[in-house]
């Protein structure tokens, strides 16, 4: 379920005064939808563990999902420098996750991991030719990122459950170089993109307690969001 | 652009910003097919009940198909007693806190249910299992277990008996019994078996005859007494045989028959062992040096070749004599005339047939027996008796066929005190004289014994041998002469001459012709008349209570120190007859026979007379 989160709202009114700032001239906003794949090793690595530990119990968990590639939106606010530079402020929001799960006759086991990140930061756009509408073009993303881990397990064993839950936090920066070209139709403009980001992570981390970090295989764990990214935007010059 | 468009721009941004949210998918379930669990349960390998006694240690086991026991109770009745959890093990049971009884003994177990479900993994599953049976506490002692059989079999005793199928056996205990009077019965053990499953017994120490026998069957719980078994057959035993010798005894016995058990016989005469042989058919002995007089007791003991315990031994006995037994003839008393008997016993003189001693005539007459004596005169014609009763003396003369009383004499009218006579009797002559010692106690003054002189056709007393102790008197046949303390009187018309000392103990031989005097080394016989030697005969020492056969004229007289009865034809002065006798007793010799007691010694006619 959608929620309106306090970022959300950091960027809706940062946004305000940056486009009358600029009293929309050269202004271009772009909604961008892709699919971007996650490396998420330590993620992977925990799930090894849990199947692993239970296991040895006895318990043939198996992962059911297990942190797919997955859709990503992006909204980019670009503004011209010079015909053949933009600059701009860019959000990107992604997720993806894992369940592992159990069940027999007599009860079950289900373990979700939810994992989101919201990157905030500035993209870089070089035009590279123009040939006639179409404008091919290279960019380089810059921006920081929070993820959101949350984990629940819930074992069920005939009419008794028990649930339990929490929520892991990390910041980290990306870096994402790639290439784009985009058809200009009037003020609307067209976009397809691909690129790689480079992900760096502080490792995740307990909301009530920061320095209570995740481990795995007894390392610190990070939510690794390094991975290629296609995508497709339209965009809308003012 | 106004605010409200980029107030929307800026909502759907966010919408899109957060359209595309994961949600993990998918599901995992496995289908688990239950089996039924086969489980076993052993406690103390019992099959259909448990029997307890004491202090059982309980040995549990349970088999549980890859299955974690977490849980066993044991109960008893509604009794916890042991918990564990171990699938195996063992515990002790103190059952002497219960009363003898069937009991449920109960087993409530849990494991795990073995699915591989989640639930069997976290614990919520369990397999619960459980049994019962019936538990038996017997600590009470064993019931008795009795033979099924008792068989001889290959010369061999085989005693057989049920299994003991009960608990806490220890061992049997095969008891052998003798009776000890009637009420007592005084047992060995033969055997002791520890095995239950033995149940047969050959006895080694069976010999035959009566056996007592009993299983003492031992538990832990103490011991189950059983009953004794009469078992009996043919033992070891003297067989009746007739003597066939004049101073010797023939035994014999049957064989034992249990040849395996044998071990030798032992034959015992009043108490002493006189032979003894571990030959099985070595079943006859003569025993020579038997006496005539008495009966012996002869034991044959039978033992066993093993096993020492005298109850084991078999014992017969049987009471042997040289001659021929009758009845009492105390006081016995022979007339050749007559070919009679007398006899007094019981109060009662009778008149015997002589060779028969069927009774002939009898006379009831009470007196004291010690001073009872009865005499006849050797033509069989006159005979008296002498009795005394309520301390009063009497002289009777009584017919010697029928015993009537022809005349009855106080012995103070008589004799002027209150006489009374001795053992040895009264001596009768044809000529109506009687002579016999006499004793007497009316007063101190003439107290004393001596011998009485009487001539019953004109009874004049006069006191002729008051020497103070009593003596034989002995008158001849024909009245003539008097035999009275070693000494021989002629006899005239009241009066009485000496003729001669004696020297010993002297009798008539015939009416009175002659004289027969006993010395300590011979024989003499003398011509009463004028006292003429005319004859001597040696003998090996004094013969005591010398008596004349008037039947065959023989001599018999007693050696005390040879234990014999000797007995002399005084004609050729052979001695004929030697036969064995105790040291003690009185002897007579009666037509052709020698009496002692109750019994009598058939002579054979001799060779050598």
């Amino acid at each position: 379920m959608m929620k309106m989160k306090f970022y959300h709202l950091i960027f809706v009114f940062g946004l305000v005064p940056i486009l009358y700032a600029n009293n929309f001239s050269q202004l271009s906003i772009r909604a961008s939808i892709g699919q971007g794949s996650y490396k998420m090793t330590d993620l992977h690595d925990l799930l090894d563990e849990i199947i692993g530990d239970y296991a040895a119990e006895g318990i043939a968990l198996e992962a059911t999902s297990d942190f797919p590639a997955y859709y990503t939106t992006q909204i980019q606010l670009l503004k011209y420098i010079t015909p053949k530079y933009q600059i701009g402020l860019v959000w990107q929001h992604r997720s993806t996750g894992a369940r592992l799960h159990y069940s027999d006759y007599s009860g079950s086991i289900l373990i979700d991991i939810f994992v989101n990140s919201e990157a905030a930061g500035f993209k870089n756009i070089w035009t590279v030719s123009n040939r006639g509408k179409l404008k091919f073009e290279s960019y380089l993303q810059l921006s920081g990122i929070f993820s959101n881990l949350h984990f629940s397990n819930e074992i069920t064993v005939f009419d008794e459950g028990l649930k339990d839950e929490f929520t892991l936090k990390s910041i980290g920066i990306g870096i994402e170089p790639g290439i784009s070209t985009t058809a200009v139709l009037s003020r609307l403009s067209i976009s397809l993109n691909l690129g790689f980001q480079q992900c760096f992570s502080r490792p995740l981390h307990f909301t009530s307690n920061k320095e209570a970090t995740l481990r795995v295989h007894n390392r610190e764990a990070t939510a690794d969001w390094s991975g290629p990214r296609t995508g497709v935007s339209v965009g809308f010059s003012f | 652009m106004n605010l409200r468009n980029i107030l929307v721009t800026s909502a759907l941004t966010i919408i899109f910003l957060n359209g595309c949210e994961y949600t993990p998918t998918g599901t995992n379930h496995r289908e688990i097919i239950i089996e039924e669990p086969s489980i076993s349960i052993n406690i103390n390998n019992a099959v259909e009940e448990i029997y307890v006694w004491g202090t059982k240690q309980m040995d549990y086991s349970f088999s549980l198909e890859n299955r974690s026991l977490e849980l066993v109770e044991f109960y008893l009745g509604d009794d916890l007693i042991y918990t564990s959890g171990q699938a195996q093990g063992s515990f002790f049971f103190n059952s002497k806190q219960y009363p003898s009884a069937t009991y449920l003994f109960s087993i409530f177990g849990y494991a795990n249910s073995g699915t591989g479900s989640l639930a069997d993994i976290f614990g919520a599953e369990k397999l619960i299992f459980e049994l019962a049976i019936p538990c038996i506490i017997d600590n009470e002692p064993p019931a008795p277990i009795e033979f099924v059989d008792i068989s001889v079999s290959n010369n061999q005793l085989s005693l057989m008996w049920n299994k003991y199928n009960g608990g806490p056996f220890m061992r049997y205990r095969l008891m052998r019994g003798k009776n000890v009077g009637t009420s007592y019965m005084s047992e060995t053990e033969i055997a002791t078996l520890g095995n239950p499953m033995d149940t047969v017994f050959i006895d080694p120490s069976y010999l035959g005859g009566d056996a007592y026998y009993r299983i003492i069957l031992v538990t832990e719980n103490g011991p189950g007494m059983g009953d004794f078994f009469h078992f009996q057959t043919a033992k070891p035993g003297f067989l009746d045989t007739q003597d066939i010798y004049l101073s010797a005894i023939e035994l014999r016995w049957n064989a034992c028959t249990f040849e395996q058990n044998f071990g030798r016989y032992t034959l015992y005469r009043d108490g002493d062992k006189i032979f003894e042989t571990t030959d099985m058919l070595d079943t006859v002995v003569i025993d020579n040096s038997a006496q005539f007089g008495d009966e012996i007791e002869y034991i044959l003991e039978t033992k066993p070749e093993v096993l020492g315990s005298p109850i084991f031994s078999v014992l017969d006995t049987i009471e042997k004599f040289i001659g021929v037994r009758t009845e009492n003839l105390s006081k016995l008393v022979y007339n050749e005339s007559l070919g009679s008997f007398y006899t007094y016993s019981y109060g009662e003189l009778r008149r015997l047939e002589a060779g028969t001693f069927q009774t002939l005539a009898s006379l009831p007459i009470e007196s004291e027996a010690a001073y009872f004596c009865f005499g006849i005169s050797p033509n069989g014609e006159i005979a008296y008796l002498l009795r005394f009763w309520q301390d009063q003396g009497y002289l009777l003369k009584v017919d010697p066929l029928s015993l009537s009383v022809e005349e009855i004499f106080t012995t103070n009218s008589l004799l002027g005190y209150n006489g009374r006579g001795m053992n040895n009797g009264i001596s009768v002559s044809n000529t109506n004289s009687i002579a016999f010692p006499s004793f007497r106690e009316t007063n101190n003054q003439n107290w004393g014994a001596g011998v009485v002189l009487l001539d019953m056709n004109d009874p004049v007393w006069y006191e002729t041998f008051n020497q103070g102790y009593a003596t034989i008197a002995t008158i001849s046949g024909d009245g003539q002469y008097l035999i009275a303390y070693e000494s021989l009187y002629s006899i005239g018309d009241h009066t009485r001459t000496l003729i001669a000392n004696l020297g010993g103990p002297g009798i008539f031989r015939d009416d009175g012709s002659q004289l027969i005097v006993i010395n300590a080394n011979n024989i003499s016989v003398y011509q009463s008349s004028g006292f003429l030697n005319i004859r001597e005969i040696a003998t090996p020492e004094l013969l005591r209570y010398p008596m004349m056969d008037p039947a065959t004229g023989y001599l018999g007289g007693h050696c005390r120190e040879n234990e014999k009865y000797l007995i002399y034809n005084l004609d050729s002065g052979v001695r004929l007859f030697e036969i064995p006798v105790q040291s003690f007793g009185r002897y007579s010799l009666y037509h052709s026979n020698l009496y002692c007691n109750n019994f009598y010694l058939p002579l054979p006619d001799s060779e050598n007379d």
